[in-house]
């Protein structure tokens, strides 16, 4: 138990700078959303603000659209790319554990960092939204932002897969499938819209979890 | 008694290069196996081979009876690897990768790696790297000791460091060597720092072992030469 | 976990990606826009007339194929070209012995579209009541929205709270008038930049239909008591300028009507249409004072009718098929079937396959014979899987074993 923790220690070495400014990046981004929201109140009126959301559609938060994404990829560069240097992978991969549970660890951190920053800021920003509008338009911001979120988990993963693959010209064929599957979380869709495709994006997520074994099996076969 | 290290009938190719063809050796417990060899003959391949980070064309290598595919967390345990060029997780400083490094081995010794790191003025703060070549060796050394394996990998143990950082760590090295029944593999290209060092050599030749006999038995073959003038006759110079 | 089954989830992964972006990019690059033409019935030659978009040299015709010049077409359409043939002073004064007032003619204009999104897409679950008789010229904002499912509740906007008095005034209007929760749906027209509103038309629990509205700020709901053969399926709000219906019903079984409103009564009256599919077709009515055509439009073409305005029966119809665009003919070609996340009739994102033709599966068999002898290594293991995979998948599946690295065999096996 203590040699995962040993593991988990070092992941956090690596990323601790960076998790705590994309931290302050997030909640930098939350406040702004919540004055934009304000002045937009303000400005238009609640009832036209109201009127024009039933109307047009829920869509708040436009900030945090990328955040999450950007999140997944810095944890999984931070993470990984030291790893990769000078191959430092080979000193990670002999300690006396199991190497896939070595891997399954190091990912695990990093969906665990993205979980956090997750369920921290979604319930904070609905939160923040019930003051001023009924409920049916939380649930709204709800489901516009849950696959900008979802995102963050894949392309973490995704990135993962990119950043333990040791062939350069490797990394550059799996980023096309990878972008072209982060897309499906972009649609550019009605808040709500994605409801019925949630469960399918959630598979995706747990399929990719298995992908930096791949590149971790083809870095121990010696591939480069 | 079974050898610590075995390795057979290994063959590899890089493209159509080839590396070894049927490469054979053992290492017995409690000696010091040097592999020399000019650049590009496959010493780091072996050692490579050896912990399982490449798959070789043909051939089976064991340590602890144990194949290189298939090593066991408790086995890894038992064997100290540095890795060419000393690297180490360079984001820790001193005391983070002591702590990180000691909840893997039970028998962690920690007076072992912060006595030989009081010789290097640095402090326990100090990133390794911001540290020099030499001062990162010693750092892997000292963890290498704190681990106190039964095996210890070293591949080109001396690379970027100077003649006082080189001696240095052999005199280490011997010494906790000759403290425990140690095996030690390892391999350089510097040919002096190993003819007081290793028990054994192996001179490997691209695509072939020149020869495989013990120091003591290649020196009295060789009476007057240094291992460097007998390393470079049967290698031959550039 | 086993490497293979790894290289398995990999490579269906990859497959996936490509059967959808490798279409997508093909679509991006073939793809051209509809050259359905514009179809306007003629109160005057009592003809369809078409305006075609394909950039033929005589683009205007007649449904039985005659053709006409510019000037000829827009003086057959001289309820659709008022304006311009007033200009040009060549607006004839009656039709039919119907004598035509510029005034009568702007106020007796319909302009109705339905597409199936409108009944696939997200909703808030919040509407707005505006003031139906509103003391100024124009609709105000009420100041607070509602939500109808197992009660109406109104929110006041300032205060984000129940209006308890206004939600209870307008709830018991509603039982006193009959009306059963849940409330199966709700429509009306959100938009404030309108003449005037009549609120909106309610299913409730028991298929019955209700009108509701807001008139000097108190509620006003009554059962439409349409005949029990209509079963209401979506309802369209549309408040004319001339406030002889409020808008179109349709029903389970695809007939269109207009609810007219007639002294107090709601009077459906059907349009002479045959039954449209909600879930795939675009409807589209043009009226004038004297003619409606109704235009209705699927995957396999348009069906336009001409309908009398006041009785609303069939006078003329046509049907143009479909014709495939490029994109139609070259997915019917390589891609035996591909994978789509949206379409038109749907705003929800939900991944459907799309199948195409059995010609683009000898695509799949050539590319699988390639794969297999030239590129895929030298196991037989590997290229027979390989053949297979790609005779599955095709183009996309081709792509994904190019781009996943297979797993190299284990040289210690029976060592």
């Amino acid at each position: 138990m203590f040699m995962y923790q040993s593991i988990i220690y070092k992941e956090w070495i690596k990323t601790r700078s960076m998790i705590v400014l994309m931290a302050i990046v997030f909640l930098g981004a939350g406040i702004y959303s919540f004055m934009k929201i304000a002045e937009t109140g303000r400005l238009m009126g609640m009832i036209n603000y109201w009127e024009g959301t039933i109307e047009k559609g829920v869509s708040f938060f436009e900030y945090f659209k990328y955040l999450p994404l950007l999140l997944g990829i810095l944890l999984a560069v931070t993470q990984y790319v030291p790893e990769l240097q000078f191959k430092r992978l080979k000193l990670t991969l002999h300690l006396p554990l199991p190497e896939k549970n070595i891997i399954a660890v190091m990912l695990a951190y990093g969906l665990a960092v993205e979980l956090l920053f997750i369920l921290i800021t979604v319930p904070l920003l609905l939160l923040g939204l019930s003051f001023g509008f009924p409920r049916e338009i939380v649930w709204g911001a709800f489901w516009l932002i849950l696959p900008w979120f979802l995102a963050g988990l894949a392309a973490y993963l995704i990135a993962s897969w990119i950043c333990l693959e040791p062939q350069w010209k490797q990394r550059v064929l799996d980023f096309i499938p990878g972008a072209g599957v982060i897309s499906f979380f972009f649609m550019g869709v009605k808040a709500g819209a994605y409801q019925p495709f949630v469960i399918y994006l959630v598979g995706f997520i747990l399929l990719a979890f298995a992908f930096s074994f791949y590149s971790a099996i083809r870095f121990k076969e010696g591939k480069s | 008694m079974a050898p610590v290290i075995q390795c057979e009938n290994i063959t590899h190719y890089y493209g159509n290069r080839l590396i070894y063809k049927d490469l054979n050796f053992e290492v017995q417990k409690g000696k010091i196996l040097g592999l020399l060899g000019k650049n590009g003959t496959g010493k780091t391949t072996i050692i490579n081979i050896l912990n399982g980070y490449l798959k070789p064309q043909s051939g089976i290598c064991r340590m602890f009876g144990e194949s290189m595919d298939k090593l066991t967390p408790q086995t890894k345990g038992r064997i100290g690897l540095l890795l060419e060029g000393h690297i180490q997780h360079s984001y820790f400083n001193v005391r983070q990768i002591e702590r990180y490094y000691s909840r893997f081995f039970p028998n962690w010794k920690r007076d072992a790696y912060f006595r030989l790191l009081e010789k290097l003025q640095v402090t326990p703060t100090q990133k390794i790297s911001t540290m020099s070549c030499g001062q990162r060796s010693q750092v892997a050394l000292g963890l290498l000791f704190a681990q106190d394996p039964d095996l210890l990998i070293l591949d080109d143990f001396s690379m970027g460091l100077d003649p006082g950082y080189r001696r240095l760590f052999v005199e280490y090295l011997k010494e906790f060597v000759e403290s425990g029944n140690k095996t030690v593999f390892l391999t350089s290209h510097i040919i002096q720092d190993m003819e007081m060092l290793i028990d054994d050599c192996i001179i490997l030749d691209y695509g072939k072992i020149l020869l495989h006999k013990s120091t003591k038995a290649l020196m009295e073959e060789h009476p007057g030469q240094t291992m460097e003038d007998v390393f470079i006759e049967l290698t031959g110079k550039y | 976990m086993n490497k293979r089954i790894i290289y398995i989830i990999l490579l269906l992964f990859v497959t996936i990606a490509g059967l959808w972006g490798i279409p997508e990019l093909v679509k991006t690059a073939t793809s051209s826009k509809s050259h359905y033409p514009f179809v306007y019935f003629s109160s005057v030659k009592k003809k369809l007339m078409f305006r075609e978009s394909d950039g033929r040299k005589n683009p205007f015709h007649d449904d039985e194929g005659t053709v006409y010049t510019d000037d000829e077409y827009d003086k057959s359409l001289p309820l659709f070209n008022f304006r311009q043939l007033t200009v040009n002073g060549e607006m004839p004064d009656s039709i039919d012995g119907i004598a035509i007032d510029p005034r009568e003619l702007r106020v007796k204009m319909v302009n109705f579209r339905y597409a199936p999104a409108e009944i696939h897409r997200p909703e808030t679950g919040l509407y707005i009541m505006y003031e139906s008789l509103p003391k100024k010229a124009k609709l105000e904002s009420p100041g607070d929205v509602f939500r109808m499912k197992d009660k109406i509740e109104f929110i006041d906007d300032e205060t984000n709270t129940l209006n308890q008095k206004k939600s209870e005034l307008f709830q018991s209007a509603l039982l006193k008038a009959g009306y059963t929760f849940p409330a199966q749906w709700t429509y009306g027209d959100l938009n404030i930049r309108k003449p005037y509103d009549e609120g909106y038309f309610s299913l409730d629990a028991k298929d019955e239909l209700y009108h509701i509205k807001m008139v000097n700020g108190r509620p006003f709901v009554k059962n439409t008591q349409l005949d029990s053969t209509i079963k209401p399926a979506y309802f369209s709000m549309l408040e004319v300028a001339d406030k002889r219906f409020y808008g179109f019903l349709f029903d389970k079984k695809g007939n269109v009507y207009i609810i007219e409103e007639a002294g107090g009564k709601y009077n459906p009256v059907q349009l002479g249409i045959d039954p449209v599919n909600l879930d795939t077709d675009d409807l589209m009515i043009l009226g004038n004072m004297l003619y409606w055509t109704v235009s209705v439009q699927n995957e396999s073409g348009k069906r336009v009718y001409a309908l009398g305005a006041q009785t609303l029966e069939r006078v003329r119809d046509t049907f143009i098929a479909a014709s495939p665009d490029k994109w139609d003919v070259v997915a019917g070609k390589i891609f035996p079937f591909y994978l789509t996340f949206q379409k038109k009739t749907n705003d929800y994102v939900v991944p459907q396959i799309n199948f195409t033709a059995y010609l683009a599966l000898f695509c799949n068999f050539a590319l699988a014979l390639l794969i297999a002898f030239l590129i895929s290594g030298k196991s037989k293991k590997q290229k027979i899987f390989s053949g297979i995979y790609t005779l599955v998948f095709g183009i996309a599946g081709a792509v994904a074993l190019l781009i996943v690295p297979a797993p190299t065999p284990n040289p210690l096996k029976g060592a």
